[in-house]
């Protein structure tokens, strides 16, 4: 029930303590610099870290989970096959990637604990939930009140979000863990970790499971921040609607391999035109954003736009971005608009950037 | 018995049409003009006169069976009437019995009116009850905090500290049994920010990046 990957390690906490300080350069562990980067997303949990070589290490877990009957045989069986639970209120909960799997071997849909970018207050496990998750990527500090910069939503400009609930509770859920949370803009940590070249200047996007999040920022300040409530769950909502299928099972055709550009089959369309969609809506927003925000710097160069988070991986993803690019009238000059490096990853890069630069 | 007949149709076969001018050759210089009302009762005279004459000189016999006829005839008549009388009385009959079907289930309507109004007022009682029992509920969450808490304060447009630190009460921090530390996690590693980093540094030094 684990995805396979050339450069998947394990690790293994063997007391499964919550001990506070030490595990992370405790015996055999590897010795990690001081500073963590987190992506809280709403589809993905992402946490980086930087050992003594220079390595960045990157776990990541679905922000998901499922419950199923409780009884010894499947505790069993669960841990047997790496799969992760907790048992909240005598449910057995399995959480991250298996709770996905799970849902789509039962045609059932995962819970959330987020939704479009934000904690839902609505779902009461959340809480437990988030806290082992982190635990569980994050580790303990490495020193007491370590700095972990987590990503925050920037204010979305087409649905109303309390971005201070959730900060507030991701930065408590963070201090239990014995780090000091400090929340960094998604689009800003997409800066950090894309656009070193351009001297931090441009345009940086995340391109998530709830939400886009846009950072306009001339020599790493950010001039504009936003983020719009349309993205890759919004594509499975509405191919799911169309074809008459469960959403998670929308999300697995959307990952397995679909090409925007010359799409295969019905269900492959129908990601196209949704990705068509969000793509022309994102851009139009920036543009208009662009045209009606004050103070926007003047900037001396083309700027480049960088395209990052999971829904950036599907495949044409660029050259559609381009394709609906030369329809809008982009108030200012672009010289490239190109795809991060590591699109899954950069968010939590850019926090660790951001941590490690305090360090 | 009677014979009615068209005196018209009467008239215009038993005559023949003959134009004033011929009439005026032939020297008639004046001629009467007889209406058909005029004509009818000239034929009712006569045949009165005719039946009466008849009458008299009707054989005794002849006189019982006219009388026994016009005896029947007057019987079937008036039984006639007679049915015609009972079956109007059957209908209003009816119709009395409907009006009255009318009254009662229009008091019905009403006593069921009566009823629905106590009824909704009745309901009106019950969901006082229950906003009542739902506040109970509330402060039952809020001194367990918890997620539920938390979204109550955030419905309620309370301060958002109140809704973060109630959502903080309860991350299962003792109770939660789970093998999530025991299980491997999927690691990964990522291109190196070293460059990015120093980069940065430079920049926030106030130097060129
Ligand atoms: N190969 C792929 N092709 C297309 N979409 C993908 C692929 N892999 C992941 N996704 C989609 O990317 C989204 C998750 O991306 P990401 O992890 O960047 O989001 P997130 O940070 O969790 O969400 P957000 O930032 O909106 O809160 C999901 O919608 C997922 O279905
Ligand atoms: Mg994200």
């Amino acid at each position: 029930m684990k995805s396979d990957s050339d450069h998947t390690e394990t690790e293994r906490n063997p007391s499964g303590s919550t001990s506070k300080v030490g595990r992370g350069n405790a015996g055999n562990a590897t010795k990690l610099a001081l500073g963590r980067g987190l992506d809280v997303g709403t589809a993905n949990l992402v946490s980086g870290a930087q050992d003594v070589d220079g390595n960045v290490l990157i776990k990541i877990q679905r922000n998901a989970f499922i419950d199923i009957e409780r009884d010894d045989y499947t505790r069993n069986m669960l841990t047997r096959l790496n799969v992760q639970y907790v048992v909240i209120e005598n449910r057995m909960v399995v959480v991250g990637d298996p709770a996905f799997e799970l849902a789509n071997i039962f045609n059932r849909e995962t819970r959330r604990p987020m939704k479009d970018g934000f904690i839902s207050p609505k779902e009461a496990d959340a809480m437990p939930i988030e806290k082992l998750l982190l635990e569980n990527l994050l580790g303990a500090p490495t020193q007491e009140n370590e700095v972990c910069y987590f990503s925050v939503p920037a204010e979305p400009i087409d649905a109303e979000r309390n971005v201070v609930y959730h900060q507030g509770v991701f930065a408590g859920l963070l201090k239990k863990l014995g780090y000091n949370p400090k929340p960094l803009v998604e689009g800003h940590a997409v800066v950090f970790a894309e656009l070193a070249e351009d001297d931090f200047t441009g345009i940086g996007i995340s391109c998530g499971g709830g939400m886009f999040n846009i950072c306009v920022s001339y020599k790493s300040i950010p001039a504009l921040t936003f983020s719009t409530s349309r993205a890759g769950d919004w594509i499975d909502r509405n191919v799911a609607n169309v074809l008459g299928i469960k959403a998670s099972r929308a999300t697995a055709i959307k990952e397995k391999g679909v090409d925007i550009r010359k799409p295969r089959n019905r269900e492959e369309e129908a990601v196209e035109i949704y990705y068509r969609n969000l793509i022309s809506y994102t851009l139009e927003n920036i543009k208009t954003r662009f045209e009606s925000a004050e103070g926007m710097p003047q900037f001396p160069e083309p700027i480049s736009i960088v395209f990052s988070g999971g829904t950036s991986l599907v495949g044409g993803f660029i050259d559609v971005c381009k394709d609906e690019f030369e329809n809008i009238k982009f108030p200012i000059p672009v010289k490239e608009i190109r795809l991060a490096d590591d699109p899954l990853y950069s968010v939590a890069k850019g926090c660790l950037v951001a941590a490690l630069s305090e360090a | 018995m009677t014979q009615s007949f068209d005196i018209k149709e009467v008239i215009s076969k038993s005559t023949s049409d003959v134009a004033i001018d011929d009439l005026a050759k032939k020297g008639f210089r004046k001629v009467k003009v007889l209406n058909k009302d005029a004509i009818n009762q000239l034929i009712a005279d006569a045949v009165e006169r005719v039946i009466g004459e008849r009458m008299k000189e009707a054989t005794q016999s002849e006189r019982e069976q006219l009388q026994k006829d016009s005896r029947a005839e007057f019987d079937r008549m008036l039984r006639d009437q007679q049915k015609s009388e009972a079956l109007l009385k059957d209908l209003e009959n009816e119709f009395a019995q409907l009006e009255a079907e009318a009254t009662r289930l229009r008091a019905e309507l009403a006593q069921r009116e009566q009823e629905l109004t106590e009824l909704r007022n009745k309901t009106m009682g019950s969901s006082d009850l229950q906003s009542i029992k739902d506040s109970i509920e509330k402060l039952h969450r809020r001194i367990g905090h918890g997620a539920a808490a938390a979204s109550d304060y955030l419905e309620e447009g309370a301060d958002t500290e109140f809704a973060i630190r109630a959502a903080l009460s309860n991350t299962g921090d003792s109770a939660v049994e789970s093998n999530v530390n025991k299980v491997e996690v999927t690691k990964k590693k990522a291109s190196g920010v070293s460059s990015t980093l120093d980069k940065l540094r430079s920049l926030q030094k106030g130097g060129k990046g």
